[in-house]
């Protein structure tokens, strides 16, 4: 299982060495990875270093996204937002296995949060193509920087 | 008051300087459940045209530099953040209302010299090492005395592993979670001041989680009813492998310089605190998992009543959390009641235009054009 135990928790600063590569198994409600094919589609600044962990992309854009999210559980989910505030995110973060945000830096307060609760963050994330279609595999890789969001491409 | 124009001029440089290197650093302030950008405009336009006269009840009450030292007691909501937002809301508010023609030249300096003359003698006070700013002072706040921290101290409990370390830091991340939640994602309910020398070498942060409980905003009184406290503090002690600094802000950082490269690895002791009467009175470990229980469940029911609100009551209730930053100076001056803290009631003839307004542009560090305009470009 991904624990946040795994991750590092504290603020990111460029000169933190790197933490230990080994990645954690995925979390059990994640379907398994493709055995190929992982392209990066984004990249950005990690709250904190932390291992790479996969999960389930969900884009979560208004409160009804996390409500609806808060009644099936954000194990597993790894969730794109744009906005950096601590707020948008509260009641469910903690249960989240990354989170991608489009704006904002480590010093941001959603990035204060995510890493005093182990829940690895990319901040400032920038997409090289379409944004992944909820419910892709994605490997989030805080390990360095830049942090990256991987994913498998759609066939065609 | 301050009257002299140089040393406005001298002032406004000064907080422009920092606040602009702040800005920088953290950049977005979006939020898809709160509108942060319209209430703070609204708060800043209100602050600059409602605080200096309610300042002058405040310092006509009591020394500033009083006030200002009460902030070093446990308890005390005069501190870090809100001495940094009574300087910088106001000259905000001034930068939206000057290109408007929402500010008189003549009365400007006037409203600068009430509000700075009240925030720098209570700023030196509050820190008490001769600085102003945690950025004059290499990143550092320490608010409490060493005979607080000696108290903190000693109420530590020791982190036996590296999960004993996650699980205390998961636990306090709920509680500023929902302290953010409160506040309307503001820096009111969060903050971390230090590092503060502790025994045998290691560093404290001493962590204020503030205006949680049921009477701190009207929007809190159902989902906080279950919480046993409304303000609570944590307190974390390093080994001397770390190098911690702490913004006015309230934002700490810890950084690895020696041994495991996990900065979990030098969490070596941490502890739960409420303020009772000028001190800090241990919290024991039961009644603080039971606190951060009540708190986790809180946090669903306030989330869904802040996203059942309206916009228009969402900015109001975010711009009474940022007008509010100067109550607790009114408090310590004992002319809370005295004064009229409803918001918004000065900026209604902008308030559409302010709450139009959902992004700040971005804030580069090395621009020089002055972050706050001086005085006498007017």
């Amino acid at each position: 299982m991904a624990s946040p135990s795994t991750a590092t928790i504290f603020p990111y600063d460029a000169a933190v060495p790197d933490p230990p590569a080994a990645v954690p198994d995925p979390p059990a409600a994640v379907p398994d990875p493709p055995a190929a094919g992982w392209a990066t589609v984004a990249e950005g600044v990690p709250a904190a270093p932390a291992a790479p962990v996969r999960g389930t992309w969900r884009s979560l854009r208004g409160p009804d996204d996390v409500l609806a999210l808060l009644d099936t559980g954000g194990a597993g989910v790894v969730a794109g937002v744009n906005d950096a505030g601590a707020t948008f995110l509260a009641p469910i973060l903690e249960e989240l296995a990354g989170v991608v945000c489009t704006a904002g830096t480590p010093q941001s307060h959603v990035a204060i949060v995510s890493r005093d609760f182990g829940v690895p963050a990319l901040m400032g994330a920038v997409f090289r193509g379409p944004v992944p279609h909820d419910g892709t595999p994605v490997e989030l890789d805080c390990s360095s920087t830049p942090g990256v969001l991987r994913a498998v491409p759609p066939a065609g | 008051m301050i009257t002299d124009r140089a040393a406005l001029d001298r002032l406004i440089a000064y907080h422009g300087r920092i606040a602009r290197a702040m800005t920088a650093e953290r950049t977005a302030l979006t939020s898809a459940l709160i509108p942060v950008t319209p209430y703070i405009l609204v708060a800043c336009v209100e602050a600059y045209r409602r605080w200096p006269e309610m300042i002058r009840v405040i310092t006509g009450a009591a020394d500033p530099a009083v006030i200002g030292a009460s902030g070093r007691r446990p308890g005390s909501q005069v501190d870090a953040v809100r001495l940094w937002s009574l300087a910088n809301l106001p000259l905000v508010g001034r930068q939206v209302l000057r290109p408007l023609g929402g500010c008189d030249p003549q009365d400007d300096a006037a409203r600068l010299g009430v509000i700075l003359g009240l925030w720098e003698p209570a700023a030196r006070a509050f820190r008490g090492d001769g600085h102003r700013q945690a950025a004059d002072a290499g990143l550092v706040v320490r608010r409490y005395d060493p005979e607080v921290i000696e108290t903190v101290a000693a109420g530590l409990d020791p982190v036996t592993d590296p999960g004993d370390a996650a699980r205390r830091q998961r636990d306090a991340a709920a509680l500023a979670a929902y302290a953010f939640l409160c506040n309307f994602d503001t820096r009111a309910g969060y903050q971390d001041s230090g590092p503060y020398p502790g025994p045998a070498g290691t560093q404290l942060i001493v962590r204020d989680v503030l205006r949680i409980g049921p009477d701190a905003w009207p929007w809190t009184a159902r989902a906080s009813a279950d919480l046993p406290v409304g303000d609570v503090t944590v307190a974390f002690a390093y080994d001397d492998g770390v190098r911690i600094t702490c913004n006015d802000w309230g934002t700490s950082r810890v950084q690895v310089v020696a041994g495991p490269d996990d900065p979990r690895a030098h969490l070596c002791a941490a502890g739960a605190f409420l303020p009772r009467d000028g001190r800090f009175v241990p919290l024991p470990p039961a009644d603080f998992d039971d606190l951060v229980t009540a708190v986790r469940a809180a946090q669903r029911t306030l989330y869904r009543e802040i996203a059942a609100m309206d916009r228009n009551a969402r900015i109001d209730a975010g711009a009474l959390v940022y007008f509010s930053f100067l109550r607790p100076f009114a408090a310590a001056a004992g002319v809370d009641e005295r004064l009229d803290w409803r918001v918004p009631l000065a900026s209604t003839d902008l308030y559409p235009l302010l709450c139009a307004i959902e992004e700040t542009p971005e804030i580069r560090a090395d621009d020089p054009t002055p972050y706050y305009a001086p005085l006498d470009r007017w």
